[in-house]
């Protein structure tokens, strides 16, 4: 049965290379194929990733115009080199969805985080009713919902019971609850978020997300 | 999704290198030599990880063995196991080949002075090589270090054995017979616990987080593999001593020093089911929901002239294209959006759904209340899911939404096909082709237990009409030595699939070319009618008619084949033997990740009997079961084994790659493959394909409706 483990190998890897114009097919192959190639030739490190300010930098009302004017978030992870400009694609109430080029959205009710789709390990929904009246007022307590999925597809809730506080100029709220906590950080002007940093799941980390308008 | 792909491409950098990093847990038990969680050669009480599939390829100059090993509940495990001994032949020195199944089952969890006590049966059926049966207790004494002690029978009471204490119960129980029923493959329930009994026991200490050490007194003398003329092993002590070191997650080595006198290792590969690469997947975002304009729905009334619904279609199809989801055909009539899809990427029917839901609610007139979803099979509708629009809003953003969603939603029966004008352009006919490798292995050739051919395989698949295909595979061998084998096992029985090998010597094989229609001739009734080359062996007539109710646990089918055996060459000759076959089936789903089917008919080789199944199955596409097929063949007419069984697995890709590409890896294990209780292996059945859109296997992964 040694090789029976390497016949299972091989199998997959003729699930997932091949040709055709069978959409079904994942063609991993050749993606691999291109990766490794890349990584030979240097060609994968040609590129650092841009930074966040080089985002902001190019963000000309030119650019704008080219991209039917939609409002922008800066998205960009706390704790990797990683930043991205996202598109506002839909509004559902108060709910605003913003969308990469490579299809992660980031959804926030007047600011406040609460979906995320297309990083793995996304945060599915969020009960955030009691944390907004708290972050506007800087003080008090509240109560956060998050649901996550787990690896059969099930629906995970986590608790959390935050505080506010006002910090430099900042609104802290800070959460515990089943084993795990973390810190969010949201600076208000005339009433509304616009820069935050806030936290997506234990395994994607806190992100700042930046309103361009 | 707007055009971003603009001038600033450096800009629009992306987040393809967040990587969510699983962290692995601490696991406290390790894999022993007979490949389940225990010392060296000895078990402990306890389990894995709910659903872990390991498999364990141990090495000693006194064996080699392989052992697949299932945690099939918390409590339950099983093994199956291939393993050869040298020189067991003494005469000629010939090795044995064996195959062994074990059980195990923990009685009683750790508590915080209690340990934790299992029962287990080594090498429950065959020919005995392993047989033993156990007791045994373990506890940790700190969260490093356990110790382990036990009752051994059979060949765990070879060293230092001692009256059965299970005598008390009757003398019966002094004297363990010998040797094996019939042809072997049976349940020795006659053996079980008795002979002398021996004590066994040991420690295993978590040096570091990757290296555990371990210390056993063996009850196992290794009589079988010390006899003179064998000289596989020397015992000088009871004695074995070995370490678990973690090579990464999931992959584990052993190495032993055993009875002081030879080396043991082993290696160790596991996964499982309930721990995906990313929970949740990496799949790319959803299109938002768009709420509906309520002033428009007023005043721009319905879409009624052709080339606007036609531009709507088209509109669908292209914004569900990304998405991996097919659109058929779509249906606007005043209120409501009938969509047909096809969906080859989502596993999670419930994904597929959501994703499409949403899309309408982009690319529908707002003049349309509710949506019809229709996922088609073959060309066939499996269900309907009715969604109201305004939910759709309402729950997207709901912290209870896909709760919410999957109440207000409906699951209905939806019968009939699309009309000819909704159908979209390219739809029907449609040609599908691939090209790529292939991997065909062979198991359990004593001369050479895995042989696999290595080539090319060319599929067609031409969709005439909705639920008429035209399919076809071609197989060209490149390399590889399954056709190297030159064993022939006699058969008492028409020669239905014993000459396997004389159909691998075929360098280039036509394995498929069928002509295959579906339909649904009643309300909950699902039909299949397919000709010609129906796979490598046999050609001829196949027909289906399943009975599945949408919102039912339980499903009956017939199926009635009636075929001819095809040339060793795989060509479009055929030999002279022909057998009507068939069977009236039910499946049913327990509900607690257990699925049982039950099938009673007439067999390839002219046999009545029946096979029971039964699978472990995870909403995320794993599956791992077991079957046997009991016939009127006698156990000694069926030959080596008695009767057919074996271990089947469906292993979606999805699973470790992380995102959804919609593909599945299935195997069939079969420990000997005869001629009694063998099946037709046709394409298209109807059962699965049809219920992964019915309740209640659509509620299961409702959890992704919003992914």
């Amino acid at each position: 049965m040694k090789l029976a483990t390497g016949a299972v190998l091989a199998a997959v890897l003729a699930l997932v290379a091949g040709c055709g114009n069978d959409t079904g097919n994942p063609q991993l192959g050749l993606d691999m194929a291109k990766r490794v190639t890349a990584k030979l030739t240097g060609k994968d490190k040609a590129a650092p990733p841009p930074t966040a300010d080089q985002i902001r930098a190019a963000v000309t009302p030119e650019f704008r115009a080219q991209n039917g004017n939609l409002p922008m978030l800066l998205a960009s992870s706390v704790d990797k080199p990683i930043a991205s400009l996202m598109f506002q694609t839909g509004q559902n109430g108060d709910v605003r969805t913003y969308l990469t080029p490579d299809a992660i959205s980031f959804s926030l009710r007047q600011g406040v985080l609460v979906a995320s789709r297309g990083l793995g390990a996304d945060l599915m929904q969020a009960d955030v009713t009691q944390v907004l009246p708290r972050v506007l007022a800087g003080s008090g307590q509240a109560q956060r919902v998050h649901v996550y999925l787990d690896s059969e597809d099930r629906e995970v809730r986590h608790s959390f019971t935050c505080s506010y506080a006002r910090a430099e100029g900042q609104v802290v709220e800070t959460c515990r609850g089943d084993g795990t906590g973390f810190e969010n950080r949201y600076v208000l002007r005339g009433g509304r978020i616009v820069t935050s940093v806030q936290w997506v799941s234990p395994l994607l980390g806190s992100f700042r997300l930046e309103d361009l308008g | 999704m707007p055009k971003t792909k603009s001038t600033l491409g450096f800009a629009l950098a992306t987040f393809a290198a967040v990587q969510p990093t699983v962290p692995s847990a601490q696991q406290s038990y390790s894999y022993n030599n007979y490949g389940a969680p225990g010392l060296i050669d000895m078990p402990t009480a306890q389990s894995a990880d709910d659903a872990e599939l390991s498999t364990t390829i141990s090495h000693s100059p006194a064996f080699t063995r392989a052992t697949m090993t299932f945690q099939i509940t918390p409590r339950l495990s099983g093994s199956f196991r291939y393993g050869t001994i040298k020189n067991y032949v003494i005469a000629t020195g010939e090795p044995t080949f064996d195959r062994s199944f074990d059980l195990r089952y923990r009685i009683i969890d750790e508590g915080r002075y209690r340990p934790a006590v299992a029962i287990g049966l080594r090498d429950i059926i065959g020919t005995g090589i392993y047989s033993s049966e156990y007791l045994v207790a373990t506890k940790h004494l700190s969260p490093r270090l356990t110790v382990t002690g036990g009752l051994g029978w059979g060949r765990m009471a070879t060293q230092g054995g001692f009256k059965n204490p299970l005598s008390v119960f009757g003398s019966g129980f002094n004297s363990r017979p010998g040797g094996f029923t019939g042809t072997g493959g049976q349940v020795e329930l006659g053996r079980w616990f008795r002979g002398q009994a021996a004590f066994f026991g040991g420690v295993s200490y978590k040096a570091t987080d990757r290296l555990t050490l371990k210390a056993e007194y063996s009850s196992d003398a290794y009589l079988l593999e010390s006899a003179a003329g064998r000289n596989l092993i020397a015992p000088k002590t009871p004695v074995n001593l070995g370490l678990d070191y973690r090579l990464s997650d999931g992959a584990n080595l052993q190495l032993a020093y055993l009875h002081g006198d030879t080396y043991s290792f082993g290696l160790t590969f596991a996964t499982n089911p309930r721990k995906a690469a990313v929970p949740g997947g990496k799949g790319g975002a959803p299109i938002p929901v768009k709420p509906r304009d309520m002033k428009s729905a007023q005043a721009l009334g319905w879409v009624t002239n052709e080339p606007a619904k036609q531009q709507l279609r088209g509109g669908m199809q292209t914004l569900l294209q990304p998405d991996g989801i097919h659109v058929e055909a779509v249906t606007l009539d005043g209120r409501q959006a009938t969509i047909f899809i096809r969906n080859e990427k989502y596993i999670a029917r419930a994904e597929a759904i959501g994703r499409t839901a949403r899309v309408l609610s982009v690319a529908t007139p707002a003049s349309v209340d509710t949506f019809r979803i229709v996922p088609m099979v073959n060309g066939m509708p499996a269900a309907a899911v009715v969604i109201r629009r305004d939910d759709l809003a309402r729950f997207e953003h709901d912290p209870n939404g896909a709760q919410r969603m999957f109440d207000a939603a409906q699951v209905v029966s939806h019968r009939g096909k699309p009309r000819a004008p909704d159908v979209l352009e390219g739809q029907y006919p449609r040609l599908t082709w691939s090209a790529g490798p292939y991997v065909k292995a062979s198991y359990f050739d004593p001369d050479n237990p895995v042989r696999a051919d290595l080539g090319l395989r060319f599929a067609a698949r031409y969709d005439l009409a909705p639920g008429l295909v035209l399919s076809g595979q071609v197989d060209q061998r490149v390399i590889g030595n399954r056709q190297g084998s030159t064993r022939f096992d006699p058969s008492a029985l028409p020669r239905v699939r014993s000459d396997a090998g004389r159909y691998a010597k075929a360098d280039t094989a036509l394995t498929k070319l069928t002509l295959a229609s579906y339909f649904r001739p009643g309300e909950n009734l699902y039909g299949r009618v397919t000709a010609g080359y129906l796979e490598p062996m046999y050609a001829g007539v196949s027909g289906e008619l399943l009975w599945k109710p949408v919102d039912s646990r339980l499903a009956l089918g017939v199926e009635v084949n009636y075929v001819q055996q095809r040339d060793f060459d795989q060509a479009f000759g055929l030999r002279n033997y022909k057998v009507a076959t068939g069977h009236v089936s039910a499946y049913y789903d327990f509900g607690n990740g257990f699925h049982g089917q039950v099938d009673g008919g007439r067999y390839l080789a002219g046999d009545w009997g029946g096979t029971f199944a039964l699978d472990r199955e995870f909403v995320n596409g794993w599956k791992v079961g077991a079957y046997a097929t009991f016939t009127n063949v006698s156990f000694s007419d069926f030959g080596e084994g008695s009767f057919d069984k074996g271990i089947r697995f469906e292993i979606p890709l999805d699973h470790f790659l992380g995102r959804p590409v919609g593909k599945t890896y299935k195997a069939t294990l079969q420990p000997l493959s005869r001629d009694g209780g063998a099946r037709l292996d046709v394409d298209g059945r109807l059962y699965d394909q049809i219920r992964s859109y019915h309740e209640p296997e659509l509620e299961k992964s409702w959890g992704r409706f919003w992914r």
